[in-house]
């Protein structure tokens, strides 16, 4: 088992600069000195705030993932669809890889994201550490990489607009919750993994 | 700019998980992070010949993401076969140029400038090359920031699908070519996670030693 070395070092993940720690204060950020990338943020949020907006993202992922997303009318016929209607009509024409891409990156990634950070966040705001702290920690890094309710919200804009021609367009509740969501999941993200795990560690088991 | 020390030359391990310095060496294989037990590794393993492979893959299928359809709508005014080039084309023609530039931008220019640039970042740190590392960085944390945002198409298509059900009136049915823009975007987020941007300031440390 290696030792851990010192910890007023950080060390920059793009490339590998060793800098002295310094004390930063609420929102600041520091630069690597080499290669310009970010260091470090300090934290705006303490882990009771990122669970308050983790809370907040799960009701408006509840909320985008049931209600219509927009509702269309073509000359009296009327439709409506819902996230999850684009996804089984794009795997009952024909195009399953459409259906698991946005599945994946829209629906069950964000999903995975917001279930292990309660389950980190939960216990740390009471000032204990979640039993497999590191599973959770590990799930939120992956999936991360594959969570898109931004671009979503995007490719509704422009659904909406190329649909405009063709029929009367109105964006619905679960549009408004998709771009709720995306704001508060990026909050939510946005922090720093080393950060957690360093509150973590001084938390109890 | 004073002396950069890299944490290899300390012989500190950051721990690509939780970001725990250990203390260790290149050498040393099969050294688990003590705090949250990940592999530790100085830099991520086989880094550019995954990016290669993502990379490869991802401009093989480039080809037919372009060529072949990614819908096809039936209307009353007849059935129309659209590509992505074609949807923009559209977007234009119909007053929506702000639109258009983002559809534009989002996929072609973007998947496009990012194969473009993994290739050139794989290529110079093979070469163990000195230059414009700090573009070359910058290029990378471009990537890593704009990357994702080529899978709109996959939306647009998802919803206009499930919006566009009016059998007789109107109908949107995907094409072939929307499965293979969405591996496009999947191996090229693949590749850009293989690659280790460290590797591009590795040349110097190497001449040092």
């Amino acid at each position: 088992m290696p030792t851990q070395a010192t910890i007023a070092l950080l060390v920059c993940e793009q490339c590998d600069a060793a800098h002295r720690k310094s004390h930063m204060r609420r929102g600041q950020v520091a630069q690597c000195a080499r290669c310009g990338a970010r260091l470090e943020r300090a934290q705006r949020l303490t882990p009771d705030g990122m669970l308050a907006m983790t809370i907040a993202a799960a009701i408006m992922f509840i909320l985008a993932n049931i209600y219509p997303i927009v509702r269309v009318d073509v000359r009296g016929a009327y439709g409506v669809s819902t996230f999850w209607g684009a996804i089984l009509a794009s795997w009952n024409e024909g195009s399953e890889t459409v259906a698991v891409l946005a599945a994946l990156t829209v629906f069950f990634a964000p999903l995975a994201e917001l279930l292990a950070a309660g389950y980190v966040l939960l216990p740390l705001a009471r000032g204990r550490r979640a039993p497999h702290f590191a599973g959770a920690m590990r799930v939120l890094r992956l999936v991360g990489e594959w969570s898109m309710p931004e671009v979503f919200l995007l490719g509704a804009i422009v659904a909406l607009v190329k649909l405009g021609d063709l029929a009367t367009v109105i964006p619905d509740i679960g549009l408004w919750a998709f771009g709720a969501l995306t704001w508060l999941i990026t909050l939510v993200t946005a922090f720093d993994h080393r950060w957690l795990w360093d509150i973590a560690m001084e938390a109890e088991a | 700019m004073s002396a950069i020390v890299t944490a290899r030359e300390l012989g500190v391990l950051p721990c690509g998980q939780c970001g725990l310095l250990c203390r260790g060496s290149h050498a040393d294989a099969g050294l688990a992070c003590p705090r949250c037990g990940t592999a530790l590794h100085a830099r991520k393993p086989d880094s550019i010949a995954r990016t290669w492979a993502f990379l490869i893959a991802a401009a093989i299928l480039y080809v037919p993401a372009n060529l072949l359809t990614v819908m096809r709508t039936d209307s009353l005014f007849g059935s129309e076969d659209h590509t992505i080039l074609g949807g923009v084309v559209e977007l234009w023609n119909d007053g929506s140029w702000d639109l258009a530039a983002i559809v534009f931008v989002a996929s072609i220019v973007v998947p496009i400038l990012k194969m473009l640039v993994l290739a050139v970042l794989a290529i110079t740190v093979q070469r163990h090359s000195h230059w414009r590392r700090h573009e070359r960085a910058r290029l990378y944390r471009m990537l890593d920031a704009v990357g994702h945002w080529s899978m709109l198409d996959v939306y647009v298509v998802a919803l206009l699908i499930g919006l566009v059900r009016f059998r007789g009136i109107a109908e949107v049915l995907p094409g072939p070519g929307i499965a293979a823009f969405g591996a496009v975007v999947v191996l090229t987020l693949l590749s850009s996670i293989s690659l280790d941007p460290r590797l591009i300031w590795d040349a110097r440390d190497a001449d040092r030693a």
